[in-house]
């Protein structure tokens, strides 16, 4: 009987499915029975969990009569023995589908989806024209098996390409559907489980994360719990394998506080974890509460930990705006007896001061205890060596003070640490009854040197003194671009000012200017507002003299007395805010009083900028009050300085003014006034990101172009560094379809400023801008890739910006190289061998004749880029822990301003960090010892000096031959090459030989007075004459000059062979550096300091960049600290006062250049 | 369905020795996976085949011990398979690979590159089938693609493409298609899920090739229906889906659209593609004739194809005179073939046909008959011929197969006036698609323009040429306003 109904069954199969005229076939026989037949079979496989063993199976047949209608069922029980599948090679799913249409017999329906979901990936063809029967199974509440059915679904729509409606079908399928399953189908769900439930948790902004319970509610979206349950699966599993990064990724993507921490504490390093989630937390996590209470757990865990990384909980708490912590934190430090702990405090204070976050850097110091009370009481202590204490550091101490001479801070601190030094053995003696009095004056002392830091005087002064001693510029360069810029093109002229500026930015180095007082007379107006202005830039961080420096030009008390022109004087009181910038308390009082005497526009101009630099990010409402006061008068000129100052005093702070600022934009009648302001309201939105988005809208919706303008600078300032997918695509939209070429310009500029964080990022998204027809999208293009891969030297970007320098547009030419010095800087020679390239380019740029003036400007700003700071600075938006530096970033988007306002160009000094290693001891000195840089020193030294092709032929020879003869007498002097000292000694020579403007080299300066006077006759008749014999002079012995150079160096490499090379082997290798030294990032990683050194950096910090506090090995012996140039701070008179009148007073000729109309040409 | 279609090229072999050419795909698939370019891995492919007819065992493995790390588990089961052949069928049944001591000796070389191990596969595989070791071929195309599921590499596309194809070939030779079908399944999904294109095409080729291997024609269309087809990336490929689909089109009763389709892979196929033009015209024909057209003679005597499609012919004279006896002859005769090609039952279909073309004949040749001249004339020798003739002939009306009307009273048909067909919108129509057509064909080939990047950067004028160039207009411009100074 068996048998009998497998052959008619299998004969029915055979028939339907071997008939290829199925279509025909069904046409014909229409009036035939239709046979559907099936077999099959249910085994109690299925539950063989519960051990019940049901043999029995079904075998049935149904035969459906479709003419008649009626139904003809045979019910057939037989013991099947083999399983279905393996009777048959299966060709079609027709028979399980027929037997879903059964409504009566709920066995035959297990039995059918539960060998569907089997034969799923080979008929799901077959299968999805009956989907909809199955939905039905699974939507249907009283069925049993209705996650079975959802699974099958699931796996349909899996193959149909419904992800959506797979995963939801998925998640009904309850534990049927295995997370952990090797499938494809498993971990694509799962996959798509994960992207779904990020997708929610974005949405639902904020996500009550420390709930435990399954289900979550964010925001009135209610997260399915059985996608919270597969993705938690999903996590734990991460976990249990022992992929911990992966796990803390996944969880900080799916915001879930819960398993972030459940990931640090479980996996067996939890320091590295920690770090691990803050760089994650820094580049991936966008939304800022989250942001926020990512740090807050990370901070409790840090401080969990048994040697609480405090750098890391102050930098976290810096992020959470909690100067509480800090304080407390510092406070414990400072108490404690522990050295090291005390100079870990001073390092978190240095590192925090590199954060730039002025408000929080004031707040933590006005939080950490007073000192007077215990200085107070330090005195009253004693008493008994007083008379040491009151005294002026006698001259005979081993400590050689940095001669700051009337500073105030030093000196105290340098009192205080002899006095405590002299305590000392005393303590000793009187160990009973001392030692809480002393305990409590150390502490005074530390807190006191800590506030210093905080405060912004200690690193200043350190600063300065290293740019001081190691300024590196080169006049050359500056003479040559004098010489070869001609004389009536103001642009040029004051370009050369600025440039001069940035080279010796912060080294308080004027010599050019002194020099050339004559020359500098010629700059009328604003071009001399700005010049005064350039000494801030020189003279930045001098702050016990600034005044003195400035007080020829500076306004006198009681009206426009003074040298007579405002225009020194604004400039004067420009030049203040830049010296005090981020560190203006002093100064503050000032500048108001100035604003307030003055009615002169101009005066009103420089003593905005001022304060606004001055008091940047301090929120300050008095100085608010007084911006607003001098907007309301409805000045152009005034008014736009104080619309741009008052976002720099509020940077960062949104409030309610953004709206006042922005309906007195529409309403003033000025467009300068309506830039300042729509920059200002920027830049009040700095570092806002989401929250800043409503005023952004209003910005970019604006039918006024200028405030369009502004949107963009405000998306730039809101999204800094944030690599903002949405803002991104935003501004790349304003790029290409705003009406006005400067919303385009400044939609491209701004992307620099939100892919700072990500530079190699940058030079992909602009690529196609490089090439637009559009000259201004090009140059914002130059200019974005110039911000966010400032000091990278990354090839991409130079290879970017390579073409774009030999644009026909001129303003684009200028662009692409201000971008190509930002890139270059600080990168050297032996490292990117473009930069050769790039400054004979700029060198013939400027000496070019035919060049327009706009390229020209460029050429010499970039020249003053590639050296700024005396080769000493690099520009970092970011700073070394990769946090963004608000100044630099605020400076730079007023910089960029300078296409508008030649002055501005000033504010790029904010930008300048000082690439140093300075190691500083106990006592915050720079003590005298030396570390090894495992690397060629030509990989890292500052460029050469440029033979500037203006300097006459004499020196061509000599400069080279010069360097040569005195490397190679220094070198075979036969030093033994294992006393270090000497090798230094013959390094230092070098370097002086490689500073040409050094008084102390005894040769060189004649050399070069000789050659460098000569075109320096003062009547311009003769002038031109010496130029022009010169350049007959240059073109006639140029061939034979290079052809004898060419052998001179031969010669010398012949003679100086042996030697040489074998100093050079060991040169070769390593470099032995002191102290305060220049060092560029790529470098840190070759630092070592070398076994027996008596000083150690502390374990803690990362890098060797910046301010690095020692540990003394040693701390019984005499420290011998760094001396430094005393001539550097003492002499630094004001320029006389005839020369002090030649700039400032000047008649205003006819032929005075007008800033207010350079704006480029279209 | 005996049809083995290799759609390639056949370049001229220009080298002299295999080997060398061989070892030549090496440095052109190591730069396509440096460049992530495709093409140069379609290059290397057609290079290698190139070579086929003249590959030896020797060669190969001598390839093998070049292109592959020594000690490498693919090095070793290649050149088992190989040196099987090598030995001949004579002592097939050492199963030891030889060579294994051979290539311990060598120096264990760097990892190889996916893409290199799926090259070797695919040239063993190839060599294999030819060398007409098909068993072998089914083992090691087996081991290939369990080797390429482990990876997801988007430079492996091309080759993984092709492994598929020969995968599939050697199957269907030893005849176990039915064997693979999950594993294409499993693989289309895969392709799917991971953007692979080319892959995707290939694949459901070879499923559709599989389903029509056992006359699924339902399958098929389900499977086709419920996958997204995105432009295709292969000419060959588009033109074994069109293929494919024509027949799935004509099994299915919706001529037109098969006619479409089978024309069309007709065109688009290569015309060194000789036996999948052959069957591509066969249908084509057949689909033709279901739809009442008649293709012209030229259609059959395309050079090459005379003697394949001979019966095919003979089938549309016989259709073409409306001849029920002649047909009935025809198919009797040719019934082997037929069956060889599975038209068989298209053929069936046919005879209706048959009758309409010759009634349609009739219609044209008088203007009025009555309906038992039309029985007696088309052979219909049952019992109630008048009705039969009757109902063809409404049918036929109705179908708009010939312009008559019936009068059922009188027991006639009426034959309408022939219409000027210039008079209507059909001209205007026919020209219109064939615009359309052209235009198509246009818009794809410069669709199909590839530029070398960054070749418009050399446009750029340098600075020297640009001051140059502006020197000189200057001069021009001067010069000019000279000459308008001189007019004064």
């Amino acid at each position: 009987m068996r048998i009998l109904w497998n052959n008619t069954a299998s004969a029915h199969v055979n028939k339907v499915s071997c008939c290829e005229n199925l279509w025909v076939w069904r046409r014909m026989i229409r009036d035939d029975l239709r046979l559907v037949g099936m077999w099959g079979s249910i085994g109690g496989r299925g539950r063989r969990g519960r051990g019940s063993k049901r043999h029995t199976s079904v075998c049935c047949c149904c035969c459906y009569c479709c003419g008649g209608g009626g139904v003809l069922l045979l019910w057939r029980w037989v013991w099947v023995i083999l399983d279905w599948r393996e009777m048959t090679v299966l060709t079609t799913a027709a028979r399980l589908l027929a037997m879903l249409r059964e409504s009566h017999n709920p066995i035959l329906k297990l039995h059918a989806l539960h060998n569907l979901n089997l034969i799923v990936d080979q008929f799901w063809t077959e299968i999805s024209a009956n989907l909809s029967q199955i939905q039905r199974l699974c939507e249907d509440e009283q069925y049993d098996h209705r996650e079975l059915a959802a699974l099958v679904t699931s796996k349909v729509f899996f193959h149909l390409g419904g992800l959506n409606e797979s995963l939801m079908y998925a998640l009904r399928a309850g534990s049927l559907f295995h997370v952990s399953d090797n499938t494809e189908y498993a971990k694509t769900l799962v996959a798509k489980c994960v992207d779904e439930y990020i997708s929610l948790a974005i949405r639902g902004g904020a996500a009550t994360t420390t709930e435990s319970s399954s289900s979550e509610r964010h925001d009135g979206i209610v997260v399915d719990p059985r996608l919270v349950s597969v993705v938690e699966r999903t996590l734990d599993k991460c976990m249990a394998d022992g992929k911990f990064k992966h796990a803390i990724g996944l969880a900080l993507e799916c915001h879930r506080l819960d398993k972030v921490e459940q990931a640090i504490i479980r996996s067996k390093d939890v320091p590295k974890m920690l770090s691990y989630c803050l760089r994650l937390l820094q580049t991936f996590v966008r939304r800022k509460e989250f942001r926020h209470e990512v740090l807050r757990l990370l901070v409790k865990n840090y401080e969990s930990l048994q040697q609480p990384d405090y750098l890391s909980i102050c930098q976290c708490c810096m992020f959470l705006d909690d100067p509480q912590t800090v304080a407390s934190i510092l406070g414990k430090l400072l108490r404690g007896g522990d050295k090291t702990d005390v100079l870990v405090a001073y390092q978190v204070a240095f590192d925090l001061f590199e954060n730039e976050n002025r408000k929080f850097l004031l707040s933590v110091r006005d939080r950490l205890p007073e000192t007077s009370n215990s200085a107070q009481q330090l005195v009253s202590n004693s008493v008994n060596n007083a008379a040491a204490a009151a005294a002026p550091p006698p001259p005979s101490a081993h400590v050689i003070i940095m001669s700051g001479g009337s500073e105030h801070g030093a000196t105290a601190i340098e009192a205080e640490m002899i006095r405590t030094e002299e305590e000392a053995p005393k303590q000793e003696s009187h160990r009973g009854k001392g030692l809480a009095a002393i305990n409590r004056s150390t502490y005074a002392q530390r807190l006191k040197k800590i506030k210093g830091i905080f405060s912004g005087d200690t690193p200043i002064n350190l600063t300065l003194q290293f740019l001081c001693t190691h300024n590196r510029s080169n006049l050359l360069v500056l003479r040559s671009i004098k010489q070869s810029v001609e004389s009536h093109n103001s642009v040029c002229h004051s370009a050369t000012i600025y440039s001069n500026a940035l080279m010796h930015a912060g080294t308080t180095v004027d010599t050019f200017l002194r020099e050339n007082l004559d020359w500098l007379s010629r700059a009328t107006n604003w071009a001399k507002f700005s010049a005064t202005a350039g000494l801030g830039v020189i003279h930045r961080g001098h702050l016990q003299k600034a005044k003195v420096v400035l007080s020829p030009y500076l306004p006198q008390q009681g009206g426009a007395g003074g040298s007579g022109s405002s225009f020194p004087q604004g400039g004067a009181l420009y030049a203040l805010g830049l010296i005090h910038a981020n560190h203006g308390e002093g100064i503050r009082q000032y500048l108001l009083d100035s604003l307030r005497n003055t009615g002169n526009e101009v005066i009103q101009h420089g003593a905005c900028l001022g304060l606004g630099l001055a008091a940047i990010g301090t929120g300050d409402e008095e100085i608010i009050e007084e911006l607003k006061a001098v907007l309301y008068n409805d000045s152009a000129i005034a008014g736009e300085a104080a619309g741009i100052s008052m976002g720099l005093v509020m940077v960062g702070t949104p409030s309610d003014k953004a709206g006042e600022m922005l309906t007195y934009a529409h309403n003033t009648q000025h467009e300068k006034i309506a830039r300042g302001l729509a920059l200002g309201v920027a830049l009040m939105l700095y570092g806002c990101e989401e929250e800043a988005d409503p005023v952004i809208d209003q910005m970019t919706r604006d039918p006024d172009p200028v405030l369009r303008y502004g949107g963009m600078y405000a998306m730039a300032m809101a999204y800094r560094g944030t690599a903002n997918n949405t803002t991104i695509r935003r501004l790349l939209h304003f790029a290409v379809s705003d009406v006005n070429d400067d919303v385009q310009r400044t939609a491209v500029l701004a992307l620099g400023f939100v892919l700072c964080s990500e530079p190699e990022q940058t030079p992909r998204i602009v690529s196609l801008l490089v090439e637009s027809y559009n000259p201004h999208v090009r140059y914002g293009a130059a200019m974005a890739i110039g911000i966010s891969c400032a000091s990278s030297g990354s090839n991409k970007a130079i290879s970017l910006l390579d073409p774009l320098m030999t644009d026909k547009v001129d303003f684009v030419r200028q662009g692409a190289l201000l971008g190509m010095s930002m890139v270059l800087l600080q990168t050297t020679e032996a490292r990117e061998p473009q930069l050769c390239r790039f400054r004979k380019q700029v060198e013939a740029t400027i000496s070019n004749k035919q060049e327009e003036t706009m390229t020209k400007m460029g050429a010499i700003l970039a020249q003053g880029i590639l050296n700024a700071g005396g080769c000493n600075v690099g520009i970092m938006l970011r700073s070394r822990t990769g946090h963004d530096r608000m100044n630099a970033i605020v400076g730079m988007a007023v910089f960029s301003q300078f296409w508008f306002w030649y002055p501005l160009i000033h504010f790029l000094s904010l930008t300048f960090s000082t690439m140093a290693f300075i190691g500083l001891n106990e006592d915050l000195c720079m003590p005298k010892f030396e570390f090894v840089s495992d690397a060629k020193p030509a990989m890292f030294r500052s460029s050469p000096p440029v033979a500037t092709p203006v300097v006459s032929t004499a020196s061509k020879i000599k400069v080279p031959a010069q360097v040569l003869s005195t490397s190679s007498r220094v070198k075979s002097q036969g030093i033994p090459m294992t006393k270090v000292s000497k090798l230094k000694a013959g390094k230092t020579i070098l370097q002086e030989d490689v500073c040409l403007d050094l008084p102390s080299n005894s040769k060189r300066p004649k050399i070069c007075s000789s050659l460098i006077i000569e075109p320096e006759q003062p009547t311009a008749a003769k002038e031109e004459e010496a130029m022009d014999r010169k350049s007959q002079h240059e073109v006639r012995d140029h061939q034979p000059t290079a052809k004898d150079e060419e052998e001179f160096r031969v010669t010398v490499r012949e003679k100086g062979a042996p030697v040489t090379q074998k100093t050079q082997s060991l040169e070769n290798l390593t470099e032995v550096l002191s102290n305060p030294t220049r060092i560029i990032p790529a470098q840190e990683k070759f630092l070592r300091f070398q076994e027996g050194c008596r000083y150690a950096p502390l374990k803690l910090r990362q890098g060797l960049l910046g301010f690095v506090m020692l540990n003394d090995l040693a701390p019984s012996e005499p420290v011998e600290l760094v001396t430094t140039d005393a001539a550097i701070f003492t002499t630094t008179p004001p320029i006389t006062s005839s020369a002090a009148g030649l700039l400032a007073e000047t008649s205003e000729s006819p032929l005075a250049f007008n800033h207010d109309s350079h704006r480029p040409l279209k | 369905m005996g049809l083995d279609v290799e759609m390639k090229t056949a370049e001229p072999a220009a080298a002299p020795s295999p080997l060398i050419h061989l070892k030549a795909t090496i440095a052109l698939i190591e730069k396509g996976v440096a460049k992530k370019e495709m093409r140069l891995m379609a290059r290397a492919i057609r290079q290698m085949l190139a070579v086929r007819r003249r590959l030896k065992a020797s060669t190969v493995s001598s390839f093998l011990n070049y292109a592959l790390p020594s000690g490498s588990e693919a090095l070793s089961r290649l050149l088992g398979f190989v040196a099987k052949v090598e030995l001949g069928d004579a002592s097939m049944e050492v199963d030891t690979p030889p060579s294994m001591a051979q290539s311990s000796q060598l120096s264990y070389k760097q990892s190889v590159l996916p893409e290199l191990e799926s090259f070797s596969y695919l040239l063993v595989i190839i060599f294999l089938i030819d060398q007409k070791h098909l068993e072998d071929a089914k083992v090691c195309s087996s081991a290939a693609i369990k080797r390429l599921q482990q990876f997801n590499r988007r430079t492996l596309d091309v080759l993984a493409a092709r492994l598929y194809f020969y995968y599939s070939l050697s199957y269907e030779r030893t005849n176990s298609l039915a064997d693979i079908r999950g594993t294409l399944l499993a693989l289309h999904r895969t392709a799917t899920l991971r953007h692979d294109e080319l892959g995707q095409e290939t694949l459901l080729n070879l499923l559709l090739r599989n389903y029509l291997h056992y006359n699924l024609y339902d399958q098929a269309e389900k499977l086709r229906s419920k996958t997204l087809r995105s432009d295709s990336h292969s000419n060959q490929q588009l033109c074994r889906y069109l293929y494919y689909l024509g027949k799935i089109r004509t099994i299915q009763l919706e001529y037109t659209d098969a006619k479409e389709c089978l024309l069309q892979a007709a065109r688009k196929a290569p015309s060194s593609a000789r036996g999948f033009r052959i069957q591509c015209t066969k249908w084509a024909a057949i689909v033709r004739l279901l739809l009442g057209e008649i293709p012209e003679r030229t259609t059959f005597m395309q050079q090459g194809m005379r003697k394949a499609l001979l019966p095919y012919f003979e089938l549309t004279n016989a259709v073409r005179i409306g001849d029920l006896e002649l047909f009935r002859a025809v198919a009797d005769k040719n019934a082997s073939v037929f069956y060889a090609d599975k038209t068989h039952n298209l053929i069936v279909r046919l005879r209706h046909n048959v009758i309409r073309t010759g009634l349609r004949n009739i219609s044209i040749s008088y203007s009025r008959i009555s309906l038992r001249d039309v029985a007696s004339k088309l052979h219909l020798d049952s019992a109630t011929a008048v009705a039969d003739a009757e109902s063809i002939v409404t049918k036929a009306i109705r179908d708009g197969g010939i312009d008559a009307s019936v009068d059922h009273s009188k027991g006639w048909m009426q034959s309408k006036e022939t219409g000027d067909i210039y008079s209507t919108q059909e001209p205007q129509q026919a020209f219109h698609s064939r615009i359309a057509f052209c235009l198509n064909t246009h818009n794809e080939a410069v669709k199909a323009l590839r530029f070398p990047p960054d070749a418009h950067k050399k446009e750029l004028e340098s600075a020297e040429k640009r001051r140059e160039r502006q020197q000189q207009e200057l001069e021009l411009a001067k010069h000019i306003a000279e000459e308008d100074d001189d007019e004064f």
